[in-house]
């Protein structure tokens, strides 16, 4: 065989996985053509829920990683080290407090703190802010209160949980915060690309948190679709019950801040303060988000950030209906 | 061309295929919101953040592109250079990588393969639809001369200010559009009129109903958009007071087909 062919044999297996992509994407529209998924009932609500969560998250995944990319490249140092001689004991109280100014998606919030603890900011105030951020700002405050008939009782109840939690979860992540928001990640088609230039430090975040989107907007819309909310009515009555199966609902359903107050409105049968515990948990940890923290932080970090949210949420819920009772 | 002596520059798969995606994704959206089809998954209050990530992406999509060239390495007067380039190798995207990329082009698969995806009676029963007042996620919007809504109407029974501004009282004779859902107990001449109720994305769609009775309605399907017109009552709540389980009924004259509106979710 000669140099040439070998060459140009080569050249070709260059791209055969990026060919091979496309006609498995060809062949994937091509049979579920042949079997009629176009107008099927069920295929179609699972392909609006997926994409409706993909395309409505995605924008917030950009503008997430446009500002850990901003923060990444332009951070003035002067900046950067007053983040860094900041104390834990004032570091995270201040930073759950960063999303009234600052408020970031639940998606976009991951990227910018592990960007802000690469700077130097405290790790468990990167976690209070990436816990906070999503919840306790004034857009997620006025639509909880609009949802809920311009009662502000819930909306105020929210606000003051969300953050009590992510104080106490940051307290409780402190001791591996610093590993988790450092760990290196694998599998983002930039990653062997240098660091610090804006354009690949965003590419590199946004397909990072991308694939970890669709594959939790996947399981998210499967949910939807199959599962019947009224397996729920059964437990309502019951207030510690009633609590867990709304925080597992959220954690199903993966719907943003900013609208899940106008769907746990909606569960009417149920105590306050179990819509309380959705409205706190779901920006928090959902399956989308779970995707994402496994891939960013890792199975342990994750269990941990889990039942250091998960706790506070049911213990504060049961707290909130006893007090209101 | 490289000049001779020169290391040459090639295309790294990696980044071409970066760059494809980027740009896929940043026109998809553009495409979407252009075409007015993005109201199929969100609602208009969401869209200035996707009108800002369509064009972010198709601009990095081309940033990347253009970055896209890396240094050949190797002696290019070695006739063995192409066969031995270690740097060539390490611009293939890896097994990892290709199943991000994958992912990533996952909804786009989806996307092609049901453009017209909607929520249809199915998702209303999954989602609990009752044809209960209390149902109503808050105020519609301005009522300035628009067609009633199932969201009026159901509002209004909860709001005896809203009713008032609508100029909607019991006993009137009203025209709503929505899709047929039957649900289990439902009697032969009932179905629940329903509408999906969008804050953000369809994600968070609420089914919000009214019951329609009479003879017309036998017959009809689920998922059937149809135009019900009759009679509105409902069990006002006493002034002052919050209401709870107000149930509006439709009692039909007529019943008539229609196409699928533009704007399918009430927002």
């Amino acid at each position: 065989m000669s140099t040439d062919t070998r060459a140009a044999e080569r050249q070709a297996q260059l791209w055969r996985g990026p060919l091979a992509l496309v006609v498995l994407a060809g062949l994937a529209i091509t049979v579920g053509g042949l079997l009629g998924l176009r107008e099927a009932q069920t295929a179609q609500a699972f392909a609006v829920v997926f994409l409706s969560i993909v395309l409505e998250a995605l924008p917030f995944i950009v503008l997430g990683s446009l500002v850990a990319a901003a923060v990444e490249s332009y951070a003035p140092e002067r900046v950067t080290q007053m983040l860094a001689r900041m104390p834990g004991p004032v570091a995270v109280p201040l930073a759950g407090l960063m999303g009234t100014f600052f408020p970031v998606c639940d998606c976009g919030s991951v990227p910018v703190a592990r960007r802000l603890a690469k700077k130097g900011l405290h790790p468990a105030g990167c976690v209070a802010f990436m816990l906070a951020a999503p919840v306790v700002n004034p857009i997620v405050a006025f639509s909880t209160f609009v949802a809920f008939q311009f009662r502000a009782e819930v909306a105020v109840a929210r606000m003051i949980l969300a953050y009590a939690v992510a104080v106490i979860a940051a307290w409780v992540m402190s001791p591996i915060a610093r590993e988790m928001l450092s760990r290196p990640i694998r599998g983002s088609v930039s990653e062997h690309e240098h660091q610090g230039s804006f354009h690949q430090v965003f590419a590199h975040d946004v397909m990072f948190m991308g694939r970890y989107l669709v594959v939790g907007a996947l399981g998210a819309a499967l949910i939807q679709t199959f599962i019947p909310r009224s397996i729920l009515a059964a437990v309502s009555s019951n207030i510690p019950v009633s609590i867990l199966a709304m925080m597992v609902l959220a954690a199903g359903l993966s719907i943003c801040a900013q609208a899940d107050a106008f769907v746990a409105a909606s569960f009417t049968q149920f105590h306050p303060a179990a819509q309380v515990a959705f409205l706190t948990l779901g920006p928090n940890v959902d399956l989308k988000l779970l995707a994402i923290y496994g891939g960013a932080f890792g199975a342990r970090a994750t269990r941990r950030l889990v039942a250091a949210v998960a706790l506070p949420v049911f213990v504060g819920s049961l707290w909130m209906a006893a007090f209101t009772s | 061309m490289s000049k001779p002596n020169e290391l040459p520059m090639i295309r790294s798969p990696r980044r071409v295929a970066l760059a494809g995606l980027f740009a896929l994704w940043g026109a998809t959206v553009t495409g979407l919101l252009l075409s007015g089809g993005m109201t199929r998954y969100l609602a208009p209050r969401s869209l200035p953040f996707v009108w800002i990530a369509g064009p972010v992406l198709l601009a990095i999509s081309v940033v990347l592109w253009r970055n896209s060239h890396v240094l050949h390495h190797g002696d290019p007067d070695d006739d063995m250079h192409e066969v031995s380039c270690v740097c060539r190798w390490q611009e293939a995207p890896r097994r990892a990588e290709l199943s991000t990329l994958a992912l990533m082009v996952l909804p786009l698969v989806v996307l092609t393969m049901i453009p017209t995806g909607v929520l249809g009676a199915d998702a209303a029963r999954t989602r609990g639809v009752t044809g209960d007042s209390l149902r109503a996620p808050g105020a519609p919007g301005d009522f300035d001369g628009r067609d009633l809504t199932v969201l009026d109407v159901l509002y209004a029974t909860i709001s005896p200010l809203y009713a008032e501004q609508i100029g909607l009282e019991p006993g009137d004779e009203v025209s709503l559009v929505g899709i047929v859902v039957h649900d289990d107990v439902d009697p032969e001449d009932s179905f629940l009129l329903t509408r999906f109720y969008v804050t953000c994305c369809v994600a968070d769609a609420v089914p919000i109903a009214v019951r329609v009775r009479g003879p017309p309605a036998v017959g009809a399907n689920d998922n059937d958009w149809v135009i019900a017109t009759g009679t509105i009552t409902w069990t006002e709540a006493p002034p002052g007071t919050e209401a709870t389980d107000v149930r509006a009924e439709l009692t039909l004259k007529t019943l008539e087909p229609t196409e699928e509106p533009w704007d399918i979710y009430l927002f």
